[in-house]
């Protein structure tokens, strides 16, 4: 048995990187097509936020993280389909908000002893059991609702007036994928860390977008590029003793310079 | 088909950014017209088109479509949609032709639809009517606005409308694309497919709407193009303008009307010319 496989902690850092490597894309592929993609990116930052708010007030920091973040997805879809405010603009000052009083709070409970290294590039020493059956859980939920919905969601994607006068509810797909997001950067950010948690839900996306021209096509291919980055980073990171979530960033963006190279290659010979 | 309007709007106004955008439209539109709206650029025309679509909620006045208040209104199979491609789709949006026509069977939640293939012989159909079949496989942001909106096109006729809503439906199309689309639009008509449009070809207008709708924030007028004055397209761009009639005759049937022959106007232009 390879050495990898012989410590109860990589194994779990394993199945916790497939399930997070396959679930990330598929939301990634609806938020990049929509050019929402730092979405992910400033819901990290808001789960930094719930996470110290989980150890200041001595609550489950995953449980206070998803109301957070859940939260604050809802909130900035509203602003943003409400047109209030600039969909980047929402995005950047929720972002700012959301670091600044996570900074207060982490020094306002200068007692509690908080890994915030681990939080902040992830750990894959930190994953649990309960971490685990959460994730199982989050992803047999995305699946389920993303391939029932996936109509609803490719077309609120491409055009949303389009969709709306298909008959769609767009705000109800919209509101749904926003709690979704949020859900999986929750249980992400255990292995990823708040600052690399975004790469795995855009890269894989990335990826597929570049390698077919069709769409469910391209949300399985980055579904599957989303988990081989995942185990071959951890692999690396097990071996190389590295930081798991850099590890796996750095494996998908090698993915996708080699994905760029062959539509290159394969638009010259066409 | 009954005698309930298509559309019918009843003193319709909308404000934006504090400006009117659209005031006081009061419209019907006939089950089986052909009906196009013409303007000059930033009259309201797309603005009128969202309205009527449930896009846009009017600040006051009633919308109604088949009879039925737009925000109640449930029955989208019964309407295509196409919106303008004016600066095209993203050529990284990862979607085939055949997905996006496909998309337009969509008549409600169906939890089994992402492992039904965007193939089928109503897909095939919807592409041939609109000459894009070779396109099937190609992915829609890599080809040109034209095929995109032709695309767009099929998606809207693969619902069988008996509304057709179209935003400028030939911008970005060559001539030719342009001819073929109006002689497909004139069959659909021919079957009973009520027509909205949005142009800025005056000349495809006269010659093939049954009624003109002017729109310069209000409806200035709504009548068969015949019947337009060179004063009501005076008064719609704000410069005199006089058509350039042709030899040849060309009949409209506004409405269940009885046929109308009338010199065709083939172009709008602010020089008086008669063959």
């Amino acid at each position: 048995m390879p050495a990898i496989l012989q410590y109860e902690f990589m194994i779990r850092a394993l199945i916790g990187g497939v399930l997070v490597g396959g679930l990330a894309p598929v939301l990634g592929t609806f938020l990049v097509l929509r050019r929402f993609s730092l979405l992910s990116d400033t819901l990290a930052h808001v789960a930094l936020f719930g996470v110290a708010v989980g150890f200041a007030v001595n609550v489950y920091p995953t449980l206070t993280t998803f109301i957070a973040v859940t939260i604050a997805a809802v909130v900035m879809e509203v602003l943003r389909s409400r047109g209030r405010l600039p969909g980047d603009a929402v995005l950047a000052v929720a972002l700012y908000s959301s670091l600044a009083a996570a900074v207060v709070v982490i020094s306002a409970a200068q007692g509690f002893n908080v890994d915030l290294l681990g939080f902040l590039f992830g750990s894959i020493l930190t994953i649990t059991e309960l971490d685990l059956w959460l994730l199982a859980g989050l992803a047999f939920f995305v699946v389920i609702g993303v391939t029932a919905f996936f109509t609803e969601l490719a077309q609120a994607s491409f055009d949303d007036a389009l969709a709306r006068v298909s008959g769609i509810k767009v705000d109800w797909v919209n509101l749904g994928l926003a709690v979704l997001a949020a859900a999986t950067i929750t249980l992400a950010m255990r292995i990823m860390g708040v600052l690399l948690v975004g790469a795995l839900i855009v890269i894989p996306v990335l990826v597929g977008q570049g390698v077919t021209n069709s769409l469910r096509t391209a949300f399985v291919v980055a579904s599957l590029v989303g988990m081989f980055s995942a185990v071959t980073g951890l692999t690396i990171a097990f071996y190389q003793d590295i930081p798991g979530g850099g590890a796996i960033v750095l494996v998908a963006v090698a993915m996708l310079i080699v994905s760029m190279g062959w539509r290159k290659l394969r638009r010259r010979s066409s | 088909m009954d005698d309930t309007p298509a559309v019918e709007l009843e003193d319709v106004s909308y404000t934006y950014a504090g400006a009117p955008a659209v005031h006081g439209v009061t419209l019907r539109i006939e089950q089986g017209d052909f009906t196009a709206i013409v303007g000059p650029n930033g009259s309201g025309k797309s603005t009128l088109l969202k309205i009527i679509l449930g896009l846009i909620k009017p600040d006051s006045g009633k919308v109604r479509v088949f009879g039925t208040d737009i925000e109640q209104f449930k029955d989208w199979r019964r309407i295509g949609y196409v919106p303008q491609v004016a600066t095209g789709i993203h050529a990284m949006f990862p979607i085939t032709v055949s997905e996006v026509v496909a998309h337009g069977r969509y008549s409600g939640f169906s939890p089994f639809d992402f492992w039904r293939r965007g193939n089928g012989a109503d897909v095939d159909g919807a592409l041939q009517m609109v000459d894009m079949a070779d396109f099937k496989r190609q992915r829609i942001g890599e080809l040109s606005t034209g095929q995109q909106q032709r695309a767009l096109i099929a998606r809207a006729l693969i619902r069988k409308p008996d509304l057709l809503v179209m935003d400028e439906p030939i911008a970005g199309v060559d001539v030719q694309g342009g001819e073929e689309l109006y002689m497909l639009l004139r069959q659909l008509r021919a079957q009973g497919v009520t027509i909205l449009i949005i142009s800025h070809d005056m000349g495809a207008v006269m010659r093939e709407a049954g009624t003109v709708a002017c729109m310069n924030c209000t409806l200035l007028c709504h009548c068969p193009p015949h019947e337009l004055t060179e004063d009501d397209l005076v008064r719609l761009y704000g410069f005199p303008v006089e058509v350039l009639h042709h030899g040849r005759h060309h009949d409209h049937h506004a409405h269940g009307e009885e046929a109308v022959r009338h010199d065709e106007f083939d172009q709008v232009t602010p020089h008086v010319h008669r063959n």
